[in-house]
């Protein structure tokens, strides 16, 4: 669908469950928080946050 | 080829805790013969997958530690009998990657490569005997 | 219940195993590191087998789960010192041990794991984003 998809803040749990399943996750990226998730989609897309300069007159 | 059997002894294995004194008293077997470091390893290995059989799939058993000799060189047998439900088709069973359940099976096929004489008896209903020898230099 | 320790040193966790492993005790450790790795965010594990000197199939693939499941939450593994006798053992009984990273030593392996990780994410983010 033309998206890429990162997934983040996955618990504990779910990580074992996943494995022990025999899920293949190796093709998505997983992420630890929602910051890095963000930073990596970001880098994905080149794009950068810069902090608005304030326009003093 | 006659064996005659040195030393003998007898283990009940009935939970887990037991694998860890098993373990260390086959170690103990081969280092009185002067097994190397490796053929220790993996005679211990051996022992530990077949100790994981007796206790997960044949309910607990007895397991005998015997140190042998083939008239050539020392060695040390160990003996898995448990009386549990028994392998439906052993050949299966030995074969590379077979499994019937979530685990990767009983493991027999790599643990025979480990020991130099490898003997399984089983039967539906009537338990399972694994025999496994490993020589001093084998 | 024994439960092997787990050592926190900044971004790394560091795991030393110094008593026989048997089943209970193996799948305990992949529970704790797993929740452990999750709890700190984590961003390297490094395990010491050097002082182990049996890993069967079980253990084997305790070691490959911790290895994936790490993975999952953005972990890197590095197993170090593994036994000379326990990697012919483990290789003729058949465990590939895929996805384990291993090294020589302690240092090769912080070594490893830092360097994977200036591959992977730059920086930290400046503000903190725990709401536990």
């Amino acid at each position: 669908m033309g998206a890429e998809c990162i997934i983040s803040g996955i618990r504990p749990e779910i990580a074992q469950t996943v494995v022990h399943l025999g899920i293949d996750l190796s093709g998505i990226t997983t992420k630890a928080s929602l910051a890095s998730a963000l930073q990596t989609a970001f880098e994905m897309l080149q794009l950068a946050v810069v902090k608005r300069k304030k326009i003093v007159e | 080829m006659t064996t005659i059997t040195n030393n003998k002894e007898e283990a009940l294995i009935v939970k887990e805790q037991d694998v860890v004194p098993l373990r260390n008293r086959v170690k103990e077997y081969g280092v009185k013969i002067g097994m190397s470091i490796l053929n220790q390893t993996k005679l211990i290995t051996a022992t530990s997958e077949l100790v994981r059989n007796l206790l997960k799939y044949g309910g607990g058993g007895k397991v005998i530690i015997e140190s042998v000799s083939n008239g050539r060189e020392n060695g040390v047998r160990v003996t898995f009998i448990d009386n549990g439900p028994g392998i439906a088709d052993i050949e299966l069973a030995m074969k590379d990657g077979y499994s019937t359940g979530k685990s990767l099976g009983l493991g027999l096929p790599g643990t025979k490569r480990l020991v130099n004489e490898f003997d399984i008896k089983s039967e539906l209903g009537n338990g399972t005997t694994v025999t496994i020898t490993k020589w001093k230099n084998g | 219940m024994e439960r092997i320790p787990i050592l926190k040193m900044g971004d790394f966790l560091l795991v030393t195993i110094q008593v026989d492993l048997y089943d209970q005790l193996a799948e305990n450790l992949e529970s704790d590191l797993i929740n452990t790795i999750s709890k700190h965010s984590s961003k390297g594990v490094l395990i010491d087998i050097s002082a182990v000197s049996i890993i069967d199939s079980f253990m084997g693939r305790i070691l490959g789960n911790i290895a994936v499941m790490s993975r999952i939450l953005d972990a890197q593994t590095v197993v170090v010192g593994m036994q000379p006798a326990v990697a012919i053992t483990l290789v003729e009984l058949g465990l590939s041990l895929n996805g384990v990273i291993s090294a020589l030593n302690v240092e090769k392996g912080m070594d490893l794991l830092r360097s994977k990780m200036q591959t992977s994410d730059n920086e930290e983010p400046e503000y903190d984003d725990d709401n536990e």
